[in-house]
């Protein structure tokens, strides 16, 4: 007998897992939280297996979704992967693919982020199904997850339609123990038939196409009926009844078995929230007095149930409407609903007195910032410093976010926005005669998502800005995935390089320079250079690549060079360089009166010497 | 074995690994574990709190009320989590003081017997020359005290195993001596970059 491997994994390996286990012989991402480590996940088992799955970091979702695609074209089984704001980018194939149907397995795997932790926005993925009349499925465990990356595929290959696996952040980075499977050798040579009504169809064609989606949709919904990925626990007490799905689902469970109510109420489990399985749900109902909808981020079941008078859910206040539906949330819900029905609800913690307390502790809050060391912090560091608090600071999505901290990111809108709103910024003013000074910031992963057009955009428009490319030759936020400018691919081998600086040069910008933050007088000055440029009448984009690799990913020259720092005592706690710089190794030591470095986390980098004006700040004299 | 526990902390403290410890050595035990970690903007010198379920469990959050067991490798984040707690519940921080927790906090902790214990788990590490194994000095320390179902034996051979080969003598030291409570050590001469992951 063969032993059955179990291992813990986060759920986005274990959607890995189910990729592999699937027979999946594409995968394209773009990272995002919470679906980062997905592709990650699939690199490790092609190693382990020695697979020939082809793994790509696209430059974008988009390009990873039609990637992917092309390969269902030609009959394999392929899987685009991105976190929810991830599809906004994608939507253009999602909404367009969904009518040309696909042929290999299809799978788009589109992470929502409740709460939201991470995100720009709670957008719910399912909506987007329902949008583009394509199915999703819902796990509510990693394992599930991973059980449903071949159900998924399966349904795919059955309607030949894209079909949506929507694990939400507390499936993504849950962990589990996962008994393995065994990888199957899915042969499928690629074969593109050419079928210009469909992969080529021009709006008549789009019509039928269209009408045969619908078809499909209606052949799913019964498949749904019947699915035994919906499940229905019975219960003894039909007072109250509960249709849950996802996170929202386990949630329910636990919080219903730590009240003593297990297996009073009836539950229908929905992992396959769109196509709504009506009859399904309507039998549930009928059985009910009344029906709590748990699901999140929004109210995509509760919004499909034909009959609501008996349903409870966001649309009637009874969830909020904003936010995760987390234990506690999840929790205060079930105590009022249990009340009403003159239930006892067991004695619990006054947990709002201990919040009180605590609050009156008055505890420092403890905000994000950027790292000890990191790059973007002496880049913000001289913009601002050499910009003033009159120039106006677009900014994108990223670490570099947290530039916020030093007054230097005034708008983040999404991916790529630096670069629009600095030139919108720009027309905005000038069409007054006033100009002012723009300088937007964007990471090098981020630029070469979706900078590049905006910034040909510009150049052609006439805008005058400052744009600083912050290249810190790594995806950092996400966890370290490599860009097309380092050219190393997905899974560790050497691409071909595509240069951040040859794109900005094709765009036709004329002043591009490159430097190391670190040298922060040379920064500031190089700036200022910039400043001059944007203002004259012939100017336009400045670029400025501010060159440094993060050192969480690099940490060699830092290790090799250290300037090891240290406080004088002639310190007189001015503060500046704890707001002006910000840098968490950085702490006001109250009994002592000035600062310190927190040896713990300082990493060597030096650069807060150059931030104290006074010069209290020195390198440590060598023992 | 149904417990629940929630390791909180800020970014660098190596509370995934520590839990890993726990999820490792009860997977082996077979229990079923479940869990769930903080990720992505979070992580970058915020908060990280990582919930760990084992046994008969469903959804990977821990509800406020509901922990057995608390381990904080910081004093604020202790007190921002101990409403994890039940009745009753066991909960060990990371503190040079030993008598640290405010009198308010101290009434809510008696009124509803929930045993506290603090141990300096960063000075012992620093002493050690391996600040980064401030985690596993507070491990060792709570294996201590009756009430953790896991043996001092059991996390020991786990630790082992999951640490990375030149992490895992300094691992095992700082282990061993927050189990025997030793709270001050003879500096030693030389380095504090030391390092556990």
């Amino acid at each position: 007998m063969t032993e059955v491997r179990q291992e813990v994994l986060l759920g986005n390996e274990a959607v890995a897992r189910g990729l592999v286990e699937a027979g999946c012989h594409v995968v394209a991402s773009y990272p995002g939280t919470p679906s980062s480590e997905i592709l990650p996940g699939v690199v490790r088992f092609k190693k382990e297996l020695d697979l020939n799955t082809h793994v790509e970091w696209s430059i974008n979702e988009k390009v990873a979704y039609e990637v992917a695609l092309a390969a269902s074209y030609t009959s394999k089984r392929a899987a685009v992967i991105m976190k929810q704001v991830g599809l906004n980018v994608a939507a253009d194939p999602l909404m367009s693919s969904a009518y040309t149907g696909v042929k290999g397995g299809f799978v788009v795997i589109s992470c929502d982020d409740p709460g939201p932790h991470s995100s720009q926005t709670e957008q719910d993925t399912r909506f987007f199904a329902m949008f583009a009349k394509v199915p999703a499925l819902d796990p509510s465990s990693p394992r599930e997850a991973r059980d449903m990356v071949k159900a998924a595929f399966e349904l795919s290959e059955k309607y030949y339609i894209p079909v949506i696996l929507r694990p939400a952040i507390r499936i993504c980075h849950a962990r589990q123990n996962i008994a393995f499977r065994p990888v199957p050798e899915l042969e499928r040579a690629a074969t593109f038939e050419k079928d210009p009504d469909r992969w080529a169809a021009t709006p008549r064609f789009r019509y039928v196409l269209h009408k045969e989606l619908n078809e499909k949709l209606k052949a799913i919904e019964a498949d749904f009926e019947q699915s035994e990925l919906n499940v229905r626990h019975e219960g003894w007490d039909n007072r109250l009844g509960f249709i849950a799905g996802g996170a929202s689902y386990s949630i329910l469970l636990d919080t219903l078995r730590e009240m003593g109510l297990e297996g009073q109420f009836p539950i229908l489990k929905i992992s396959t929230p769109h196509p709504l399985p009506q009859q399904l749900v309507a039998d549930f109902i009928a059985g009910c007095e009344r029906v709590l909808v748990l699901e999140e981020p929004d109210a995509v079941i509760e919004l499909q149930i034909w009959d609501k008078s008996k349903v409870l859910g966001r649309l009637t206040g009874t969830v909020p409407a904003a936010g995760e539906l987390g234990p506690e949330v999840t929790y205060r819900i079930l105590v009022g609903l249990v009340e009403e029905l003159g239930l006892p609800v067991g004695p619990y913690l006054d947990l709002e007195e201990l919040d009180k307390l605590v609050a009156d502790l008055e505890l420092p809050v403890r905000r994000s910032r950027l790292c000890a060391g990191c790059p973007h912090r002496a880049a913000f560091y001289a913009l601002r410093r050499t910009l003033g608090s009159k120039a106006i600071y677009p900014s994108d999505i990223g670490c570099y976010t947290l530039g916020l901290n030093l007054r230097a990111v005034d708008t983040c809108l999404d991916m790529g926005g630096a670069v629009t709103i600095a030139s919108g910024l720009y027309h905005a003013y000038h069409q007054d005669g006033k100009d002012v000074v723009v300088a937007a910031t964007i990471g090098d992963s981020t630029f070469l998502h979706a900078g590049i057009p905006p910034l040909a955009s510009a150049v052609h428009n006439q805008a005058h800005f400052i744009l600083a490319i912050l290249d810190n030759s790594i995806t950092a936020m996400t966890g370290m995935q490599p860009t097309a400018d380092s050219g190393l691919l997905a899974d560790g081998r050497m691409g071909n390089r595509v240069a951040i600086k040859d794109l900005v040069q094709a765009c036709g910008v004329k002043f591009i320079e490159e430097m190391d933050p670190y040298r922060v007088k040379d920064f500031e000055a190089l700036v200022k250079r910039a400043r001059d440029y944007i203002r004259q009448e012939d100017g336009g984009v400045a670029v400025i690549i501010s060159k440094r690799p993060c050192p969480l990913y690099d940490p060699t020259p830092l290790r090799e060079n250290p300037v090891r720092v240290t406080v004088t005592e002639e310190c007189d706690d001015c503060k500046y360089c704890l707001t002006a710089f910000e840098c968490p190794a950085l702490v006001l030591d109250e009994d002592l009166g000035r600062v310190v470095i927190d040896r713990r986390i300082c990493a060597d980098c030096g650069v807060c010497i150059q931030v104290c004006h006074k010069g209290f700040i020195v390198e440590e004299p060598l023992q | 074995m149904n417990l629940q526990l929630i390791l909180s902390g800020v970014g660098g403290q190596g509370i995934l690994f520590a839990t890993r410890i726990f999820s490792t050595l009860a997977l082996e035990q077979g229990y079923n574990v479940i869990g769930s970690e903080t990720h992505g903007m979070a992580q970058r010198g915020g908060s990280v709190i990582s919930h760990l379920k084992i046994g008969d469990y469903s959804s990977p959050l821990v509800r406020q009320g509901t922990a057995d067991l608390l381990l904080s490798f910081d004093r604020d984040e202790a007190y921002r989590t101990l409403g994890f707690l039940k009745r009753g519940g066991l909960c060990f921080v990371n503190s040079p003081k030993e008598d640290f927790w405010d009198p308010s906090i101290k009434g809510y902790l008696e009124k509803n017997e929930i045993r506290a214990y603090s141990f300096p788990a960063d000075k012992v590490a620093l002493a050690l020359g391996a600040p980064r194994s401030a985690n596993l000095a507070l491990i060792g320390y709570a294996l201590s005290v009756p009430g953790v179902p896991f043996t001092y034996e059991d996390i020991r051979e786990t630790i082992v195993r999951v640490s990375p080969p030149r992490f895992r003598d300094v691992n095992l030291t700082a282990f061993d001596t927050g189990y025997r409570g030793e709270k001050s050590i003879p500096p030693k001469v030389g380095g504090d970059r030391g390092g556990a992951q």
